[in-house]
């Protein structure tokens, strides 16, 4: 009997703690935006779309975009954000993932009889700067930001030429870029819970 | 809307940012090269011919051509030797034994007697007991073309017994161009030129010839083709073959396949058809001009069977089977043309055609009108070199093996057994 009532409490007492909380403030947003990526290459557009939980300051989510910066790419990404002020109108954000090559093929444009491998290779991407929310509406904001950028991609080329030992070697020569930029950025962002204007 | 100042601060800040900042940051690139080269192990001359005998059983590791007698499979590692394999019962054969011959390619086998080139030298083996071989003759600079290409020298007291590989990684920037290092890397051309490569086949008493092989046995006859030329060696004594007769035959020359009094040599702009009626003497019948590709040749009494691939040292863009007809030996025509993927070696049997088609694997027509060629079986999953299909067993050489395949029903095509190459 004794067992059994332990056991009730072991299964029950998080329940509890649950009950005697307040209701979770929590809400969704859904940020969508549109900027521009410069650096020592010429600056290139990106897009990028990012969904996740709002929790008093701070904002938990993922993310995904196409960035044409030098070389096409699909960043996949975790978002972060912190507010500030007294109307959340300032906040700081960081952004860290991976980055997808788009192109299949890397840029091998003759064609070499030896070639046996030309393909890119993704990488490291992130991304953290800071913003300025202005509320448009109750559920509508438009974000200003601007950071710091980083995406790593790789070209990988291989050549297999005629050996005397078979299997012949690959010659693999991997050129892989860090490439950083600034990043400024125009958002929407959609709020589910609605929250005064401004 | 009337905008707060902040908004405006902030909006002209994010315009400013860019042009302020990005001259800041910078694209970095590192270029990371991985290449391997291979060093050579010499030998002296004395060493490599003491050592040509029944040595313990190895792994293949780069199967060439091969070539069976009775019940034993003579098969080629490239560059390295001959493995001998108990094939008494196909669906298990036995790594027996491996003879060492450094720079072998080619082979081929009359009686109990088997010929192999070393290097530039042809070597007489008696194998009347394969487990226990025996050196009878040697003769030097039987082919001298054979060579090492890409610019790399041999030392002329040493032969090249085995390679070894080295793996290396050189890091730096893009900006450094090429990363080229060629510290003692060892490129050749010999795949490429007829030297060899990874080719195969032929058979016994006196050898069904592969399609790929560069050796030919015809009655009391070796013919050897290097790049150029065609060797006759008179082998009325088998074990103390003399050479005969030296014919020059044009230029990349690649295989050899003995029908009827008639060598059909293959090469990669034709097929020429030479007439051993005087076995010391031939004199072309034929000839047939093609695409530039590598061509494998076979042929029976009516047709030849030609498979022209491209490819790294095949050049050209054509891969396809031609059969031509030989009624007219002086003007072959070309009768037939079928696609194919990339294909190698082939054999025929009776009506049946065996194709290596490369990555599309063995492919097995039926060839009784060859007008019209009925694809009977594709067996897909291998990567293949050459074929030999005698007696109901195919062998096949593929990328990762050596294959045995029972066809004395060609419904029920059945894998007896596969030999793996090892190749670390």
């Amino acid at each position: 009997m004794m067992i059994r009532m332990k056991w009730m409490i072991i299964l029950f007492f998080p329940l509890g703690l649950l009950a005697q909380k307040k209701p979770c403030s929590c809400s969704l947003s859904s940020i969508l935006s549109a900027g521009i990526a410069a650096g020592e290459s010429p600056a290139q557009p990106l897009l990028q779309w990012s969904g996740g939980v709002n929790y008093e300051r701070f904002f938990a989510g993922l993310g995904a975009g196409a960035d044409w910066y030098r070389f096409k790419s699909i960043p996949v990404f975790g978002d972060l954000r912190y507010s500030i002020g007294k109307m959340n109108s300032v906040f700081v954000y960081l952004n860290g993932g991976y980055n997808f090559p788009f192109d299949t093929k890397a840029s091998v444009t003759w064609d070499h009889p030896f070639l046996t491998t030309d393909k890119y290779a993704g990488g490291f991407y992130m991304d953290a700067g800071m913003g300025y929310r202005v509320r448009v509406s109750g559920s509508h904001n438009f974000l200003l930001s601007a950071g710091f950028s980083h995406k790593r991609i790789s070209q990988l080329t291989g050549y297999t030429y005629p050996c005397l030992v078979e299997p012949c070697p690959e010659d693999l020569y991997k050129k892989r870029y860090d490439l950083g930029r600034v990043l400024t950025r125009i958002s929407w962002e959609f709020n589910s819970r609605a929250k005064p204007k401004n | 809307m009337r905008l707060h100042p902040v908004v405006k601060l902030t909006a002209l800040l994010l315009a400013v940012l860019p042009v302020c900042f990005s001259a800041c940051v910078k694209d970095k690139c590192k270029e990371i090269h991985t290449y391997s080269y291979f060093v050579p192990v010499y030998k002296t001359r004395d060493e490599v011919r003491a050592n040509i005998k029944s040595n313990p059983a190895q792994e293949v590791r780069n199967p060439g051509k091969l070539y069976i007698r009775g019940n034993y499979i003579f098969l080629n590692d490239v560059d390295r030797g001959i493995h001998v394999i108990d094939n008494s019962n196909p669906s298990q054969p036995r790594n027996m034994a491996f003879i060492d011959i450094p720079g072998n390619m080619d082979l081929a086998v009359k009686g109990n007697t088997l010929y192999a080139d070393l290097y530039t030298d042809l070597v007489t083996i008696d194998i009347s007991n394969p487990l226990s071989i025996t050196v009878k003759k040697f003769i030097d600079n039987i082919f001298p073309n054979r060579y090492y290409g890409g610019g790399f020298v041999g030392i002329n007291t040493g032969i090249i017994t085995d390679w070894v590989r080295k793996d290396t990684t050189i890091t730096g920037s893009c900006d450094q161009g090429w990363l080229m290092a060629m510290d003692g890397r060892v490129f050749s051309l010999a795949n490429a030129s007829g030297s060899g490569g990874p080719r195969s086949v032929a058979s016994s008493p006196i050898g069904q010839g592969g399609s790929m092989a560069r050796f030919a046995i015809m009655n009391e006859r070796l013919y050897t083709v290097s790049t150029s030329h065609l060797d006759v060696f008179n082998i009325s004594t088998p074990t103390d073959p003399v050479k005969t007769n030296n014919v020059g035959i044009g230029w990349d020359i690649e295989t050899i396949y003995p029908f009827n009094n008639k060598l059909f040599i293959g090469s990669m702009s034709g097929m020429f058809i030479y007439d051993v009626s005087n076995p010391d003497a031939p004199v072309q019948a034929g000839q047939f001009s093609h695409v530039r590709t590598c061509d494998p040749v076979i042929a029976d009494n009516d047709y030849a069977y030609v498979t022209l691939r491209s490819g790294t040292p095949c050049q050209g863009f054509t891969n396809q089977l031609n059969i031509l007809q030989l009624n007219n030996l002086s003007n072959p025509q070309l009768l037939k043309v079928y696609n194919m993927k990339n294909p190698h070696g082939l054999s025929k049997d009776g009506n049946y055609l065996f194709i290596c088609d490369a990555s599309d694997g063995l492919k097995i027509y039926n060839a009784a009108d060859v007008h019209n060629l009925q694809l009977l079986k594709q067996i897909t999953g291998i990567d293949t070199y050459d074929v030999i299909a005698w007696a109901g067993i195919a062998l096949v050489v593929a990328k990762d093996g050596l294959y045995q395949y029972d066809y004395t029903s060609m419904d029920n095509i059945r894998l007896l057994s596969k030999i793996v190459i090892n190749k670390n």
